[in-house]
């Protein structure tokens, strides 16, 4: 199929273009108490686990060359449940794929962050201010761009060949920051993206330019469609 | 919360040959017409508060088969959701354009002047997103905050939408892939405390091959 868009900053043809699939991890108790869960590693709820299975069987098709996965339950057990069925792989944990870290506010429902602490809750609100604030405790919003942005890059210079098919799975917000930067998107509205449990994002280097990457599809949750699964 | 469905049309014979194609009113080919069926029964049990289509026949064809299965829709054309105008270039290939018109091509592809380069008698990206994005602006104010609008139109004034409506620069819209008959949507006043629009999906076209495109 093809796509109208003629805009492009090079034309540069590439034959071999990497493609990285984004999965953001299943439901967890604190995803349906809209609770702040940041570095907190808390499990999957039953549900959660279905829909880990559901979106393994969604991507059965797919040959992943790499695997990376924050360290934290949630994303490893998800993580797992797509790599169960492909014994060659490994899932290769890594700490930068974390979630903020939400210092004092992890485990507090958002609700009460913006009880707790007005001033901070409304610059957090703001999406043109966000970046720039840190949580009390935890860390500021441009530590986390930079952190999950370095990750990207020694993962990007890692799959050098071509060709390959890269699975990263995180949360809801290292993924915002993770599609930004491979979409070049200022970190000011990396908070455009909203990512629902275990949804699917595909994307792909352009095949006329080396090095830019395009968006195929964003936060495909189908598998979950028809299953009484469709929690966010 | 807003919610914008934007459905590009299905595949035309300039599509499959890759031609620049703006105002010049192609109809759908057959694989486009079988996507658009597809597309309807996709959409046929979806809520929809109201449904509009730009005016060039790619677009409206494509919204024939949900019409079809839902006579209680009454859908609204306009033609300032229609695609890009390419002037003097419209049909034109890529490769022609890049041979004949070397110049403007290159300043086009340059992300720091692109998006206010015309072909001649065409429009630039600009001109083009400040015309859909006006439309859907007033489009939006003109129904409840809870609404969910359908809109049949075009590649590039769906990703001029999501540029505009998410505060993206709009030299790097071509980074959202539209596949033909794909569902794209943007929403307000979202779920997770944000005030700003954000993208909720993009290029879905499960309807036409289970599961996507891309594998």
């Amino acid at each position: 199929m093809n796509d109208s868009n003629l805009s492009m900053p090079e034309l540069i043809f590439n034959p071999s273009p990497r493609t990285i699939y984004l999965v953001r991890h299943g439901e967890t108790q604190g995803n349906l108490d809209d609770k702040a869960q940041g570095h907190l590693d808390v499990p999957l709820t039953e549900t959660g686990c279905l829909q880990a299975k559901a979106v393994a069987e969604r991507l059965s098709a797919v040959e992943f060359d790499a695997v990376y996965s924050s360290d934290l339950k949630r994303a490893f057990d998800t993580a797992k449940a797509i790599t169960s069925q492909r014994a060659q792989l490994q899932i290769q944990t890594r700490s930068q794929l974390r979630e903020y870290h939400f210092g004092n506010y992890e485990d507090m429902p958002w609700d009460e962050v913006g009880n707790a602490d007005p001033e901070f809750y409304r610059r957090w609100k703001n999406l043109n201010d966000r970046v720039n604030v840190k949580f009390p405790g935890g860390e500021s919003m441009l530590d986390a761009w930079e952190r999950i942005g370095g990750l990207l890059m020694e993962i990007l210079a890692e799959h050098q060949q071509g060709n390959e098919t890269i699975l990263i799975v995180g949360h809801g917000g290292s993924l915002q920051a993770v599609l930004a930067h491979l979409l070049n998107i200022q970190a000011k509205n990396q908070w455009v993206f909203l990512f629902d449990n275990t949804s699917v994002t595909v994307v792909r280097e352009h095949q006329y330019t080396p090095n830019a990457w395009q968006i195929h599809q964003f936060n495909d949750t189908s598998h979950l469609n028809g299953i009484g699964l469709n929690a966010k | 919360m807003t919610t914008l469905l934007l459905v590009r049309h299905g595949e035309t014979d300039g599509n499959a040959f890759n031609l620049a194609q703006g105002h010049y009113d192609a109809p759908l080919n057959e694989t486009g017409r079988a996507q658009a069926q597809l597309l309807g029964q996709r959409l046929i049990n979806w809520q929809f508060d109201a449904v509009y289509s730009s005016d060039s026949s790619r677009a409206l064809q494509t919204a024939e088969p949900l019409l079809k299965h839902r006579p209680d829709i009454e859908i609204m054309i306009s033609s300032d959701i229609r695609e890009k105008n390419y002037g003097d270039c419209e049909n034109y290939s890529w490769q022609q354009l890049r041979n004949e018109y070397a110049e403007i091509f290159a300043q086009i592809l340059d992300p720091e002047i692109g998006s206010d380069i015309r072909f001649p008698g065409g429009e630039t990206d600009r001109e083009h997103m400040d015309r859909v994005a006006s439309f859907m602006r007033k489009t939006v104010e003109n129904h409840d905050e809870d609404a969910t609008i359908l809109v049949f139109s075009h590649g590039g004034s769906i990703k001029a939408t999501a540029a505009y409506m998410c505060n993206l620069r709009l030299e790097d819209k071509w980074r959202l892939k539209t596949d033909n008959t794909s569902i794209s949507s943007v929403i307000s006043e979202p779920t997770w405390r944000d005030d700003g629009w954000q993208i909720e999906r993009w290029n879905d076209t499960y309807h036409l091959n289970g599961f996507d495109s891309h594998e």
